[in-house]
């Protein structure tokens, strides 16, 4: 890696993407009556993505430099 | 499933990536498991009658299609307590027809109806007759504030002086969700969440303080003539030609 660039992380960003991809896989499998509100299949959903966006975002494939 | 992802992630990709796809492997064998397990559940209560639970008063209600066609009927006390296992179909363009007593009068009433906590219809009367019982037909559109499908908790409560009543029923809303606002809603939101979970990777970006300097284009190399193969190799300008 070249010294004048470094690697910058997103775990934040990657949250709050996670949180709007759970709730709307939430809302679509609601909708197909595959889970119900009030139930804590929506909740775990969303919990889900919301880790998976905190992992992509510190520890996902890297993103290759524009230059 | 954790040596698929050993064999699968190899030496190069780091640890909490490899939880990552551990637990989106996860997610993809418990999810098609849980949907084929309601399945399979809703073959075995599809026969089984509707719950409902109401308390201080009793009632019963039966719905049709858009047609009118029976879809299904609920009576309470004496059936299922009302429950996600055992809704009440209706038809979003059907019908309910419905009958039902409290086991006193209430004078000078009120009355709500709430979907999910979220109150649809409300209303009130003095009840001057003194009457015990009402009974009716309703479109069920007229109780949803826009075309929606799936699996709800509807509950409602009348009270006032003399007595009160509350009960509840899960409604599964029949019909193709597509096309409807909670759908399109759901679709966008995860079109843009995969988008921004995509755009959230770790990028390399210019060390703050360090002056970026872009890489140096490429050195010129001059090609041959393609049909003229004897060509001497190229040389560069600092080189001078073998002399004789």
């Amino acid at each position: 890696m070249r010294d004048d660039l470094t690697l910058k992380k997103h775990p934040i960003r990657g949250a709050i993407f996670g949180l709007i991809a759970g709730l709307g896989i939430a809302l679509l499998l609601i909708s197909h009556s595959v889970m119900f509100l009030g139930g804590l299949t929506p909740l775990i959903t969303i919990v889900f993505f919301l880790l998976l966006g905190i992992l992509i975002g510190a520890a996902g494939p890297k993103r290759k430099s524009r230059t | 499933m954790l040596a698929l992802v050993n064999t699968c992630s190899g030496p190069r990709l780091a640890r909490p990536l490899r939880i990552a796809l551990l637990l989106v492997l996860t997610f993809l064998v418990a999810i098609p498991s849980a949907v084929s397990a309601q399945e399979g559940d809703e073959v075995t209560t599809q026969s089984d009658p509707a719950g409902a639970t109401l308390i201080d008063c009793k009632g019963r209600a039966a719905s049709t299609d858009s047609i009118g066609n029976p879809l299904d009927d609920v009576s309470a006390p004496g059936g299922p307590a009302a429950s996600a296992d055992n809704p009440f179909d209706v038809d979003l363009e059907g019908q309910v027809t419905y009958a039902g007593s409290s086991d006193s009068v209430i004078r000078n009433h009120n009355w709500q109806i709430r979907v999910f906590g979220i109150p649809v219809k409300s209303g009130g009367d003095p009840n001057e007759r003194g009457k015990k019982d009402t009974r009716g037909t309703v479109d069920v559109s007229g109780y949803m504030p826009f075309r929606v499908s799936g699996l709800y908790l509807a509950s409602g409560s009348i009270s006032g002086e003399g007595g009160s009543c509350s009960g509840s029923v899960w409604l599964k809303l029949a019909g193709n969700p597509i096309g409807t606002i909670p759908w399109i809603v759901g679709l966008v939101l995860t079109l843009l969440g995969l988008y921004g979970l995509f755009a959230s990777r770790p990028a390399y970006v210019a060390r703050i303080g360090v002056p970026h300097v872009p890489l140096p284009p490429p050195p010129p190399v001059d090609l041959p003539a393609s049909g003229d193969r004897s060509a001497s190799p190229p040389t560069t300008p600092d080189e001078e030609p073998p002399r004789a």
